[in-house]
């Protein structure tokens, strides 16, 4: 049940975008959310679209995965756009009724809101489908050096990221033995009023509570026996390396800009 | 108490079918395991062990193929309802089963299960305390709080748990694991006994094998998802050759009976117990042999 949940989840095919550095992915896809922001027509919309839609292709993850990550939140977008719709002022008025109008304008900002969720969505389903967590973790920390000299505690940060992506499966998995252990002993948690629903929750999360206390404290144990301290001079198992690709993927988000830049003026 | 045949009929099942996880954990099983007998199924990891009794507990439903538990049957469309009503005729221990523990009291924790079946508050208090007894948790702990306890008396109290739905079946996942000699020993004679005096079937998971040949009346192997061989135990065990290739160990007596075979015992029956052991060996150094 729990392979529906987990959107952000990592599929091998090996592809071109995979083989990218995770700095790049992560840096690139914050830079296209932000400039989806810049698009202001509905060419410029279909272009960035294009572009999303060609880098989806270029994964070689099937559709529907992405679709997968959409589901979750379409309830969140509509609502999103159908307020957009209801309370925007401008242009010709095709309906009203107390504090609700339906404007030109109005239509038009839904429509480009419900874009820009699509591509965002798209786009961070990109990085996730194609990045294991731990290397985007990785990345984070990377990027994120420079602010040490300012006392940002980014080793801390970054070993905190790694950890809690590290026990995502494990605590799924551990819930699910759980879950399972309870509903053995004649829980039944799809089932009865809301009150019942809610209480079944409990010999779930209690033993999960204990058992994620006692993990983190033998973590803890065994990073201190094999000597650890963060920080300064770690040194790393998995390097990150700076390709031609990379560099590659960047110039082509940089043309990408340009011509968004272009067609902002139709 | 409800008696009933478990039946396994052609079952297959496969996790996340349809996307590029998709894992055939079982496949063409075939099994019958009569009622109040000892099954022990044995198979190095990920062979289907997991699967198999999580398929027995309605916890899985097959994804072809029909299961024949009593007088239900499960198949690939039966209703979460179904499935149901399995879990208060089969009860099963899971591996570690004190990470299951919640409540604030021992006897809050062994009287979920029955509670849960709809018995009354003090009908399930009533069976908590006989499961406490049947596990041999002493009445002076039942308001004390699970977690207080030491890990053997944890243990305990989960297996009190299970029992106190009164099940007709009892599967164990392991349940030895993580105990010292003596916990190991106390609780499989006590699965033994229960097998016996309440007229259980019992179905044990273990790579202990020393397990299987002591206590089980057949032995069921498991391989790549598939029942390679079903036998007594000293079918399965006379054949060392056979044990290795399917990735099992020999039991300890039997190793060393095979040993002192090879400086002169012989031994006819082959002994799988130590108890067996030390009586042919005993007559064979008084005969002078």
């Amino acid at each position: 049940m729990f392979s529906k949940v987990l959107f952000g989840r990592y599929v091998p095919t090996n592809s071109r975008i995979h083989q990218l550095d995770p700095r790049a992915k992560l840096a690139l896809s914050f830079y296209f959310i932000i400039i989806i922001f810049f698009a202001n027509n509905w060419i410029s919309y279909a272009f960035l679209a294009v572009f999303t839609l060609a880098v989806i292709l270029g994964t070689r993850v099937k559709l529907s995965f992405f679709w997968d990550g959409i589901k979750p939140l379409i309830w969140i977008i509509l609502f999103t756009v159908v307020l957009q719709m209801l309370f925007s002022s401008g242009g010709h008025t095709y309906w009203h009724w107390g504090i609700f109008t339906v404007t030109q304008f109005g239509l038009i900002n839904g429509g480009y809101i419900f874009c820009r969720f699509l591509l965002i969505i798209c786009m961070s389903t990109v990085l996730t489908l194609t990045t294991p967590p731990l290397l985007i973790a990785d990345a984070v920390e990377s990027l994120m050096k420079p602010l040490v000299k300012i006392k940002v505690p980014v080793y801390e940060i970054a070993l905190m990221l790694s950890i809690a992506l590290r026990f995502v499966p494990t605590l799924l998995d551990e819930t699910q033995k759980i879950m399972n252990a309870q509903r053995a002993r004649g829980v039944d948690f799809g089932s009865g009023s809301i009150w019942k629903r809610i209480k079944s929750v409990v010999p779930i999360l209690i033993p999960l509570f204990i058992s994620a206390f006692n993990r983190a404290d033998e973590l803890a144990t065994a990073m201190e026996a094999r000597g650890y301290r963060g920080g300064e001079g770690r040194t790393k198992y998995r390097m990150l390396k700076w390709h031609r690709q990379d560099t590659l993927a960047c110039i082509l988000m940089l043309v990408v800009t340009i011509i968004l830049a272009g067609v902002r003026h139709y | 108490m409800v008696v009933a045949e478990i039946e396994f009929n052609e079952v297959g099942f496969v996790y996340q079918p349809g996307t590029p996880f998709e894992v055939s954990a079982l496949r063409n099983i075939n099994l019958t395991i009569e009622s109040n007998s000892y099954t022990a199924i044995v198979g190095h990891t990920g062979s289907g062990k997991s699967t198999l009794i999580q398929l027995l507990d309605g916890l899985l439903k097959p994804t072809s193929g029909r299961l024949l538990i009593g007088q239900s049957q499960i198949d690939a469309n039966s209703t979460n309802r179904q499935l149901a009503q399995l879990h208060q005729h089969i009860g099963i221990v899971f591996q570690f089963p004190e990470n299951q523990l919640f409540e604030e009291t021992v006897i809050k924790d062994i009287a979920f299960g029955p509670k849960n079946f709809g018995k009354s508050e003090s009908q399930a208090r009533e069976l908590a305390l006989e499961a406490m007894e049947l596990v041999g948790l002493n009445a002076d702990l039942s308001e004390r709080s699970p977690f207080e306890l030491s890990g053997g008396q944890m243990r305990r109290v989960a297996i009190a748990g299970v029992l106190a739905m009164q099940p007709h079946t009892l599967i164990l996942d392991e349940p030895t694991a993580g105990l010292d000699p003596r916990g190991q020993r106390e609780i499989m004679e006590l699965f033994a006994s229960l097998q016996q005096q309440q007229h259980l079937t019992v179905i044990l998971v273990t790579h202990q094998m020393e397990d299987a040949a002591q206590y089980a009346d057949k032995i069921v192997v498991m391989n790549h998802g598939e029942v390679v061989k079903v036998g007594t135990p000293r079918d399965i065990f006379v054949d060392p050759i056979w044990l290795k290739n399917n990735h099992l160990m020999v039991p300890k007596t039997t190793a060393f009976a095979q040993r002192l075979q090879q400086r002169g015992f012989s031994f006819d029956p082959f002994p799988l117990t130590v108890a067996e052991l030390a009586q042919q060996i005993k007559q064979q150094l008084e005969s002078g042999s």
